[in-house]
């Protein structure tokens, strides 16, 4: 059965978090981006690029220019919950402070929340903190 | 927060939210849900004649108690008839409280219930919400932020619900009115000019546009076989949005007005 179950993960990949789960999950900062505030309250968040290969596809990459860093920019809402990522706010907490700050209905500010996060996980710029199960 | 949906409006905590709208002004089913277990659902259907209220609430009742039985719990239920309503509570699977009422302005029954599990303060939130109900004339367009008053007898014919963007189409004859809720407004305001904004969001390539304390109206050209457009725009600071009322009709009684907005 758990090998149904692994097989199962690796054609659909990974059960959707459970929504009581997301909202105790502690997002964190990934340590080796750098983040630079900006005006008008943007952040620019600078990440190291994985080249992927051996010494002459890297050595390749290096000599035609390649980028060895990739920016990104997040504006004021996206630069709030970026600050919030520390491994110290739930999801929860993020989400509450959202309502609060820019008047979201709890709806808005849920949905907006996780597809944000989806998003940074998915570009390795934070990692979601997930309780275990007991 | 408001909720005001086909006809009735009422009150609900702020992170409680409609999550399941269904029917016409006629007949039809809302749902408004907490982050837990708790929610609130209202059932409504047009009677020409007033209807046998304990009958239909025994008729709920009989139901709920088949599902709980089925599934080997208890189930207890009370009921309690007051003045022009009918007051319930039972405990099952889960328990909740409700009230079946008729309102004889609009000839509908009306279900009104807060259901949750075991433990759940579903009769205080109950009756938080059954004191806040309001029927009738004029009708609250309210969900999601937007909160509108507009006179009676619009249907509403297309709704969409995105996160920072709430949008309801109306219409009833020679009429046709569209209400939008933009959050973010302070983010908006500060990158455009709410006039610019508006024309570009309302696709209005040129308008007259008239100032006033509440916002401002913009009212497009008429054309042969159109009726003009006139749109109140509404920015509202303290909630951090901008409403938007546009519709397209001949008849001044159905243009927005400036007490509209709330």
């Amino acid at each position: 059965m758990e090998l149904v179950r692994i097989v199962k993960q690796l054609v659909s990949g990974p059960p959707p978090l459970d929504p009581a789960k997301l909202r105790k999950a502690k997002p964190l900062r990934n340590p080796i981006v750098e983040a630079k505030e900006l005006e008008g309250g943007s952040i620019e968040l600078e990440a190291p690029l994985d080249v992927v290969g051996k010494k002459m596809t890297s050595a390749l990459a290096k000599r035609m220019g390649a980028p060895e860093t990739k920016r990104f920019e997040l504006e004021e809402v996206g630069a709030f919950v970026w600050k919030h990522c520390d491994g110290q706010h739930t999801f929860e907490t993020i989400s509450r402070k959202l309502r609060e700050k820019y008047k979201m209905t709890r709806l808005e500010s849920d949905a907006a929340l996780s597809s944000f996060l989806q998003m940074l996980s998915q570009r390795r710029l934070i990692t979601l903190m997930v309780a275990k199960d007991k | 927060m408001v909720f005001g949906w086909q006809g009735f409006s009422l009150e609900h905590p702020d992170d409680w939210a409609p999550n399941a709208l269904s029917g016409t002004r006629a007949e039809g089913y809302a749902r408004i849900s907490s982050v837990e277990n708790a929610f609130c659902q209202i059932r409504w259907k047009q009677l020409r004649a007033e209807p046998d209220l304990e009958d239909r609430l025994t008729q709920y009742l009989a139901k709920l108690r088949r599902d709980t039985q089925k599934a080997k719990a208890k189930f207890s239920s009370e009921i309690h008839a007051e003045a022009e309503r009918i007051v319930y509570s039972y405990r099952g699977l889960t328990q909740g409280k409700g009230c079946v009422a008729y309102d004889r302005t609009s000839q509908r029954v009306f279900f009104v219930e807060v259901a949750g599990k075991k433990g759940d303060p579903v009769s205080n939130r109950f009756g938080q919400i059954w004191q806040s109900l309001h029927f009738g004339d004029p009708e609250r367009w309210a969900l999601f932020g937007l909160n509108v008053v507009v006179p009676s007898g619009w249907k509403v014919t297309r709704q969409d619900l995105k996160s920072g963007r709430t949008t309801l189409e109306l219409e009833r004859p020679g009429a046709a009115l569209t209400l939008d809720r933009w959050g973010f407004a302070h983010q908006l305001m500060a990158k455009h000019d709410l006039e610019a904004w508006a024309q570009s969001v309302l696709r209005l390539t040129s308008a007259e546009m008239t100032e006033s304390p509440c916002g401002i109206e913009l009212r497009s050209n008429s054309r042969l076989f159109q009726a003009p457009l006139v749109a109140f725009v509404c920015p509202q600071p303290d909630r951090n949005q901008i409403v938007i009322a546009s519709s397209r009709t001949r008849r001044e009684a159905w243009r927005p007005q400036w007490n509209w907005f709330e």
